[in-house]
């Protein structure tokens, strides 16, 4: 979606019409739900918050300033929430109990040695390198905006972005 | 695998793995109040204000345009009738005219970036302060590089008017005798400290006790160099100077040189970092990353070689040789007669000293003379006793 559709979206929602937010929902719940699930690592909580998100963006919307980079802005406040709901849940917990989903990292029913093997490779990746190749992939970001997202140098984005890269590559499909 | 299946195969994952929270989304969705009337409001203000964007906008163009093209002007007209020399990344020129008086030109943005990295390069130093020896490049007078508020210049160094936008490294040496040395080496530490100075190099020796022995001092002291004249003038009242050259080396076109450099390996860096942004496969991103690593290493070379100079520049190097003496050398051509008494008092010095050095030895020795007398007078007495002996015998 560029900034314009994105505009357009916005007005829509600032006008109560469901479909702005549909649309881009429709473009962006993939990386917005894979960004707060590198984050909390758990399915349930993350679900939850994608879904506060779009609950959130419905309301705030009219603070958005057209020009401005809209998906550098949905992001931030993807990861925000995702920090802060990440922060509450260690303070509830105690140490060594901070919860991990490994249910979407397997697939049973997946028998293609290709999507095993990449999913394998995905498993090598840190937050850091996961949540750059979100950005990069599925937000199509550049990397001046992903390191002003993630408050990184950008040297740091691109090093870690070409040791991910070089994880993926290892996986059985690349051998 | 190539980057295109590696991003196609991730978001195809993730994509996969999203769940389908529109409906959630839905129910939950407060209610917002559709406002056909603000919206037509919004729309026509939306639209006024567009309007008057645009009307600023060109204004703002307008006005840029003529405060570029009057200087431009300015300076074409002005570059027309001199001969000059110009470095093409930092557009510069330096001229030099036929009565050796410099100018140094710099367009105004190079001229701010030129100051905000000499200030990074200020931050950069601990201990001492610079003088008032900053160079203002903004193609009207320069400040002077050497003394301030018109102070007497020294040995080496030009005129006011000539000396505008150079960088000039001073050096001085100094060599001198003193009656008191531990008084000197004090006032010299107090007129270090006063001109904002500090001591790169210190190294005594020797003692005051014995005439041979006398105490030596070696120094290299860094002072601002608008305070440099002073300096040297007090350092001369604290002793007797036996000998003194100042040197001045002009490193102008070293530093414009290293200047542009450092701007072009800025430029050349800003425009790597665009082109990172558009990279899109992972051989792009490694060759810019490469080109930019070997970008950085000769900046940092260069801004390093220029801070070296600024070093050099702000603080003018003093060496020093400070000795102790008996009696100050004579700073003036003295006649024959004034060369014997000089000669006949020294060799009384030398005699009284060589006496006062005897009776120190003759004393400290006396426990040896006291033993080599007893061992004496007891082989004299063995030999007595025996001579009678050998007398009684042959009567």
């Amino acid at each position: 979606m560029d900034d314009r559709s994105f505009e357009i979206a916005v007005e829509k929602i600032r006008h109560g019409d469901k479909d702005g937010l549909k649309e881009i929902y429709e473009a962006y719940t993939a990386c917005i739900y894979t960004t707060i699930f590198t984050i909390v690592k758990n399915k349930e909580t993350a679900e939850d918050l994608t879904s506060e998100f779009f609950i959130k963006l419905w309301t705030i919307a009219g603070q958005y300033r057209s020009g401005g980079k809209h998906k550098a802005w949905l992001l931030t406040i993807a990861r925000n929430m995702a920090l802060d709901e990440l922060r509450k849940i260690k303070s509830r917990m105690t140490e060594g109990e901070v919860p991990t989903d490994t249910q979407s990292l397997e697939n049973t029913e997946q028998d293609v040695v290709t999507r095993i093997s990449f999913k394998e490779a995905l498993k090598q990746l840190d937050e850091h390198e996961e949540a750059i190749l979100t950005l990069k992939f599925m937000g199509e970001c550049t990397f001046r905006e992903i390191a002003e997202i993630l408050s990184m140098p950008m040297g740091t984005v691109t090093w870690k972005y070409k040791r991910s890269i070089e994880k993926l590559r290892r996986s059985e499909y690349g051998r | 695998m190539d980057d295109k299946t590696i991003e196609a195969l991730y978001c195809q994952i993730k994509t996969e793995e999203t769940p389908d929270v529109w409906d959630r989304i839905e129910k939950a969705l407060p209610e917002q109040e559709k406002q056909p009337e603000q919206f037509d409001i919004y729309k026509q203000v939306s639209t006024k204000k567009k309007r008057k964007r645009k009307y600023i906008g060109i204004a703002a163009a307008a006005a840029c345009l003529l405060i570029i093209a009057v200087p431009v002007a300015t300076l074409l007209s002005w570059r027309s009738g001199d001969s000059a020399r110009s470095t093409a990344a930092a557009g510069a020129s330096y001229d030099m005219a036929a009565g050796a008086v410099e100018e140094y030109d710099m367009p105004a943005e190079a001229a701010d970036e030129y100051k905000m990295a000499d200030m990074a390069s200020e931050e950069a130093y601990d201990g001492g302060e610079y003088g008032e020896n900053d160079i203002n490049f903004t193609g009207t007078a320069m400040e002077e590089t050497g003394a301030s508020d018109g102070s007497e210049t020294s040995a080496g160094e030009t005129t006011a008017g000539e000396t505008t936008g150079r960088k000039l490294i001073k050096t001085v040496s100094m060599d001198m005798e003193t009656l008191d040395f531990d008084k000197t080496i004090g006032e010299l530490k107090k007129a270090v400290e006063n001109n904002g100075g500090y001591f790169e190099y210190s190294d005594i020796s020797g003692s005051s006790t014995f005439r041979d022995s006398l105490k030596y001092g070696s120094f290299t002291i860094r002072i601002p160099q608008n305070k440099l004249d002073s300096f040297v003038e007090n350092t001369g009242n604290l002793g007797n100077v036996l000998y003194t050259s100042e040197n001045t080396e002009d490193i102008t076109l070293k530093y414009i040189d290293t200047q542009s450099h450092i701007e072009a390996l800025n430029a050349q860096q800003e425009k790597l970092m665009e082109l990172m942004d558009k990279a899109d496969s992972m051989e792009d991103v490694l060759k810019i990353e490469e080109a930019l690593s070997d970008v950085r290493y000769q900046l940092e070379y260069y801004e390093s070689t220029k801070k070296q100079y600024d070093n050099q520049v702000n603080y003018s190097t003093v060496t020093l040789s400070i000795r102790e003496v008996r009696e100050e050398t004579p700073s003036e051509d003295i006649g024959i007669g004034r060369r014997i008494q000089d000669a006949f008092k020294e060799t009384l010095m030398d005699l009284s000293e060589d006496g006062q050095d005897l009776l120190v030895w003759f004393i400290s020795s006396i426990p040896y003379f006291i033993i080599i007398a007893a061992v004496a007078a007891a082989v004299i007495w063995i030999i007595r006793k025996l001579w009678r002996r050998h007398k009684k015998k042959i009567h």
